[in-house]
């Protein structure tokens, strides 16, 4: 389920899902234990350095993400969804990779964005202000999904809206 | 975009039960294995969050391997 977590949120962050790697060898299995670090290795020099792989975003704008990304990975709100997450597992008896994708999907990732998308907005805005599309594209999330959280920090007077551009209030 | 002699920097964590007794084993037994990873041992691999995970790739790993 963490790692689950794990994998969506680098997606979501624009990091290549493929740079974790969660493996099982026993304390008996030391020829196993070298073929999966060399593997792993391996594929991750394939990649190369992080930020630089197909599809990825540049190195800073991961960055900038990533620090939103675990503070909002430390927010109640997504504890208490990946809380949810192990209840409904526990209730279905449904531990199947499938369901799990699924509800981390449905549950988790979104409240991750949201909360992402808001705390990021907040340093984005303090630099200077700023457009919808821009602040979307270095977010790297919907611009619905960026414009909602802009309404609700306007609402809550920490964003004014000025000739199509965002700023700080006050 | 792989460069010749590029040497990733790759953050492990370790159960203090099984991959880490497997890589002291493989240790002893002399077996050649790259030195890209930089180990963090843990008692459990239930202790890990996935805050360690995002927190590896802010401060920069290229990778993370996980081994329980």
């Amino acid at each position: 389920m963490v790692a689950e977590t794990a994998r969506q949120a680098l997606e979501e962050c624009g990091i290549n899902p493929e740079r974790f790697s969660l493996e099982w060898a026993s304390a008996a299995e030391a020829p196993r234990f070298v073929e999966l670090v060399t593997g792993f290795v391996n594929s991750v020099k394939a990649l190369g350095p992080l930020g630089t792989a197909e599809g990825e975003a540049s190195r800073d704008v991961i960055g900038e993400r990533m620090d939103a990304a675990v503070e909002a990975l430390n927010s109640p709100k997504v504890r208490t969804s990946l809380g949810n997450v192990a209840k409904g597992l526990k209730k279905t008896n449904d531990y199947s990779p499938e369901n799990i994708k699924e509800l981390v999907g449905g549950k988790v990732i979104p409240a991750l964005r949201k909360e992402r998308v808001s705390r990021q907005l907040m340093t984005a805005l303090a630099k200077g202000g700023a457009a919808l599309s821009d602040l979307a594209g270095r977010i790297g999330a919907p611009e619905d999904d960026v414009q909602s959280a802009l309404d609700a920090l306007v609402k809550k007077g920490k964003v004014e809206e000025k000739a199509g551009s965002y700023i700080l209030a006050g | 975009m792989a460069q010749e002699g590029y040497n990733p920097h790759i953050l492990g964590f370790f159960c203090h039960w099984c991959c880490y007794a497997a890589a002291d084993a493989a240790g002893v037994s002399r077996y050649q294995y790259p030195p890209n990873i930089r180990v963090i041992r843990v008692m459990c691999t239930g202790r890990i969050d996935g805050r360690f995970l995002l927190e590896a790739f802010k401060v920069g790993a290229d990778g993370v391997f996980t081994g329980g």
